[in-house]
């Protein structure tokens, strides 16, 4: 065979969604850019990229499986997380008050990251079982699990990523259209279960799992200025950054705030900020676009999808990209409490980053595999 | 892969939820992008304002102060590059903790800390706040290489010093830090990087002018307050120098004369008023003030009976005794209650008509017959007794007027005092009482409720040099803002004494020539080898009175209520450049304790400007 044929065959089989690719290589060089003008040093570039390279590669592995592979063997993975996360609560290694990781040896390994993937696609496989809407068995299953899951990572504590997770189970439950089935067979004794679960969890959440700073950070995002030099001084720093950017911003390494490191962490959490004040709102609104095709591109590939697994699964994946996305940007321009999200393809950040594209490579996989020849190969 | 069993209302559903999830996308990013409006576009202005106040900071710079020198240029203030410690409490994690280990390493004691709190509230924020002021090339250098205090820092400082220590103290002042009524009086945006001001003296009274314009500079920081730029906006005006008319080598002699007296020597220009001379004893040491004084050295100052920061020569009012009868005459020669022949018999005493008691001469035996010239040459009471009684004290008082006694003389140094000239209408307001006859005789020979400061008996002296003019006396002979050449200042205004008879000046000071060189002259002792020409007059001032029975015996009072010794004179006689008044307190006889001092000091001065 020619090398040429060689790589035509390789490409036929090698399941990647182009355009998606370029929307997230496009936006990832974004990032990087500003994380290079954010960053004091070099070393922080040459780091992020290998996060990619390391993300990229995990998000072609898992673009190549089949999502039916996924479907089955979700409640191992649901097992396992939940092992993992009762692992991390006994021996986790603590840092700043919260238990969240896992020390491997050579690595600290997060396994709440690893719930952002497993939770969604547990849901979605459970409520797949039976044609759609569910039933209020699967359900009641699906609501326990979120909770649980939810209680768990909240204890560590971490309360930010663990409403994430949950959410990202709702989200399947909206997308496999619940509420309006269940309310319409008058089935209130399961509504009222659930509603029950919600409020019931919440408020343990705020009486015994909400640390006094997570309480503080919720009061201090209604009023900033109650307290400038402490908790409130974040959001007022970059609430500062991002006003004075303006409509066209001070310019790649122009802006004082994070060049002067006014803005806290502002190659991370708050590289929002940095953007807004270097690139003014055009460059925010170029941002929002990017999130959008790509947002858009998710949606698309979901819809297309021929099972029900995949469609849940991509569609919720999708609105969960987006989550990250409002709740960062509404934290950092002051709108929401401060809960410790990163923004999605450009804070810095390794196991973040590996997660996001990994639940891209599900949406890729989904894209690829989605033909019942296809299917009937594997 | 299970069966889909009704896959059309499976995407229907799905279908639906989707667009749902888009609105609720599009919404939310609506919310998003209306937020970031209103941030960067609406509140724009707001919030770049902000940005700048976070990262530029103006802070004052503080101009150097102007310099004092004497006459001759020779310094009497000056500044000194020295080194300071200072605190930002905004860096210092913990404010009392650093103090204690900066008292442990013997940068600061007890003292500076109580000041530094005192001082903290003053600042604004991110303001290095002085902690010790002039610290030694030891405390620097150890501070440098200790390197672990967070927050602290050392900088360089203009420090005031006084190189002569205590000469001259009372006409130069001193500057301290400023005091709660400083930082009110004082203009808030010129002073907001000056902790030090002029308190008394010439550094008072010409603050304005020494103190200079401040400049503006503006940091750039980073967070953590370190400074990464600065930009200078505007730069400090240094003040401007300052050249007395003092002469420090006249002042120093004066000093040394003084020294262990309490007294005051003032000398004036005849021909402009420039104060020449102008001496306070005890002095003490203005450096004290600019360090911080020690509290044991503030006590002694505060509690000595000798009242060291009294300013004798303005503030120090007393008794002119005789030093007052050759304007006693001249009021009379004008009023034509004398004339120049107008002879008297002396007997050692006075005695008013249907009055008891006696009003004694100095000389109990008596002067005998006597015309106006003696009675000022030998200070005879009884001559003036006489006058003083034929021109009654109204007259008196506005013959005296005219010399400027019982008022200021205006001279450019805060505090002074104007003294009493008496009269029926200022006994009337200030004692509700008639004035008695007897009262005004005691005046005439400048007793009784008399008083006058040594500065105005000088300028009183210096007018009948000139024959009539009063200058307002004046310290600040030429100034130089920066940047200038020197520039001699307006001098104080000036007044001519309204003569009917110009002859009568004659005549006055040849009664004052008579004083040093007629054989029964009080101060004919001063003749001695004078180079020069010199006319005057002795006083020996009562502090008390004395019953009219009474022998005055210096031994038997106490030390305070002796007599107050009194000079007063001018030189050349033909061309006068110098009038000088001196008093030393009692210390006894005018002609033996005061009138030798005055001779020493003009002996100087006539070494230095000889007569041709």
């Amino acid at each position: 065979m020619k090398s040429i044929d060689k790589i035509r065959h390789f490409w036929h089989y090698f399941k990647m969604d182009t355009p998606l690719f370029l929307m997230l290589i496009t936006t990832s060089v974004f990032g990087l850019l500003m994380l290079y003008s954010a960053s004091e040093s070099i070393g922080l570039i040459y780091k992020q990229i290998l996060h990619f390279v390391i993300a990229i590669s995990v998000m072609l592995v898992i673009a190549q499986m089949p999502p039916y592979l996924l479907r089955r063997y979700s409640p191992y993975l649901m097992l396992f997380g939940i092992f993992l996360l009762l692992l991390v609560l006994l021996f986790g290694s603590s840092s700043g008050g919260a238990q969240r990781w896992l020390n491997l040896g050579f690595m600290r390994f997060q396994p709440s990251e690893l719930m952002k993937i497993i939770v969604p696609i547990a849901i979605a496989s459970i409520l797949s079982e039976k044609t759609l809407p569910p039933k209020p068995l699967p359900v009641l299953i699906s609501v326990t699990a979120i909770i649980a899951i939810v209680l768990l990572i909240a204890k560590q504590p971490d309360l930010g990523t663990s409403l994430l997770i949950g959410a990202s189970g709702v989200f399947v439950l909206f997308f496999s259209g619940i509420s309006l089935q269940i309310i319409k067979r008058n089935n209130w004794l399961n509504f009222a279960v659930i509603v029950g679960a919600i409020i019931g969890s919440g408020a343990i959440a705020w009486n015994y799992l909400l640390m006094a700073y997570q309480k503080k950070r919720i009061l201090t995002m209604i009023d900033p200025t109650l307290d400038p030099l402490g908790a409130g001084y974040h959001i007022l720093q970059s609430k500062i950054a991002i006003g004075s950017g303006g409509l066209l911003g001070k310019g790649i390494e122009q802006g004082s705030q994070s060049q002067l490191n006014f803005l806290p962490e502002h190659t991370t959490d708050f590289i929002f900020a940095v953007i807004a004040e270097e690139l003014g709102f055009l460059g925010v609104l170029l941002l929002l676009c990017f999130y959008g095709l790509i947002i858009y591109r998710c949606f698309l590939i979901s819809f297309e999808s021929e099972d029900t697994f995949s469609k849940l699964l991509g569609a919720s994946l999708t609105l969960i990209f987006f989550t990250y996305v409002f709740v960062n940007i509404g934290m950092v321009s002051g709108l929401l409490p401060v809960v410790g999200v990163p923004l999605p393809l450009i804070s810095y950040g390794g196991s973040s980053l590996i997660t996001l594209l990994a639940s891209f490579g599900i949406i890729m996989s989904i894209r690829k595999h989605k033909t019942p020849s296809y299917l009937s190969k594997f | 892969m299970d069966k889909i069993s009704n896959p059309a209302l499976e995407n229907k559903i799905f279908s639906n939820r989707l667009i749902l999830a888009f609105v609720f996308i599009f919404i939310l990013t609506l919310v998003l992008i209306s937020r970031l409006y209103n941030l960067q576009i609406i509140h724009y202005d707001y919030y770049t304002e902000e940005s700048l106040g976070n990262q530029m900071r103006l802070l004052p710079i503080t101009p150097v102060r102007g310099k004092i020198f004497d006459r001759d240029g020779k310094v009497i203030a000056s500044n000194q590059l020295a080194y300071r410690l200072t605190l930002t409490p905004e860096k210092t994690k913990n404010i009392d903790e650093t103090l204690l280990l900066l008292k442990q390493y013997d940068f600061i004691n007890d003292k500076d800390i109580g000041v530094f709190n005192k001082n903290k509230k003053r600042y604004k924020k991110f303001h290095n706040i002085p902690l010790k002021h002039k610290l030694s090339e030891k405390q620097v250098a150890e501070f440098l290489v200790s390197n672990r205090f967070i927050g602290v820092d050392i900088e360089t400082y203009f420090h005031r010093t006084y190189p002569h220590n205590d000469s001259s103290v009372h006409v130069t002042g001193y500057i301290s830090r400023m005091n709660k009524k400083d930082k009110a009086f004082y203009n808030k945006k010129n002073y907001l990087g000056t902790s030090f001001v002029g308190k008394t003296g010439i550094e008072k009274q010409y603050e304005a002018l020494l103190h200079g314009k401040n400049g503006k500079k503006q940091i750039e920081r980073n967070v953590t307050g370190r400074v990464i730029n600065t930009q200078i906006i505007q730069a400090a005006e240094k003040g401007a120098d300052l050249y007395l008319s003092i002469d420090l080598e006249l002042q120093k002699k004066a000093e040394s004369l003084l020294k262990g007296k309490r007294g005051a020597i003032v000398a004036v220009d005849t021909t402009n008023g420039e104060v020449l001379v102008m001496v306070s004893t005890p002095i003490y040491n203005p450096n004290w003030f600019v360090n911080g004084i020690s509290h044991k050295n503030y006590k002694k100052l505060q509690t000595s009976k000798d009242i060291p920061q009294l300013n004798r020569t303005i503030q120090g009012l007393y008794p002119p005794g005789s030093t007052i009868k050759p304007m006693v005459a001249l009021a009379g020669l004008e009023q034509g209650a004398i004339v120049t022949h107008t002879e008297t018999y002396c007997p050692g005493f006075f005695k008013l008509s249907n009055f008891k008691r006696k009003f004694n001469d100095w000389k109990r035996s008596g002067h005998g017959v006597i015309d106006m010239k003696g009675a000022i040459a030998q200070s005879c009471d009884v001559f003036f007794y006489e006058l003083a009684d034929k021109m009654g004290i109204d007259a008196l008082h506005d013959g005296l007027a005219y010399f400027n006694f019982g008022q200021k003389t205006g001279i450019d140094i805060p505090g002074e005092r104007g003294g009493i000239l008496p009269s029926k209408a200022w006994k009337k307001i200030n004692k509700d009482e008639p004035w008695y006859r007897g009262e005004t005789l005691i005046a005439g020979i400048g007793q009784g409720f008399m008083t006058t400061s040594p500065l105005q008996l000088a300028v009183a002296t210096a007018a009948l040099a000139n024959k009539g003019i009063i200058f307002q006396p004046k310290v600040l002979k030429s100034i130089q803002i920066h940047g200038e050449t020197i520039k001699e200042v307006e001098k104080g205004t000036q007044r001519q004494i309204p003569i009917k008879d110009i002859h009568n000046w004659e005549e006055v000071i040849e009664g004052m020539k008579l004083t040093i060189y007629a054989p029964k002259g009080t101060a004919r002792k001063l003749n001695k080898g004078l180079k020069y020409t010199l006319a005057g007059k002795t006083g020996t001032a009562q502090v008390f009175g004395l019953d009219a029975e009474e022998q005055y015996i210096a031994e038997n009072l106490a030390e305070n209520l002796r007599d107050h010794a009194l000079f007063t004179g001018f030189a050349p006689i033909e061309n006068p450049q110098i009038a000088i008044a001196v008093i030393v307190e009692n210390a006894g006889s005018g002609s033996s304790k005061a009138a030798p001092l005055a001779k020493a000091v003009l002996d100087v001065y006539f070494n230095k400007h000889p007569v041709q």
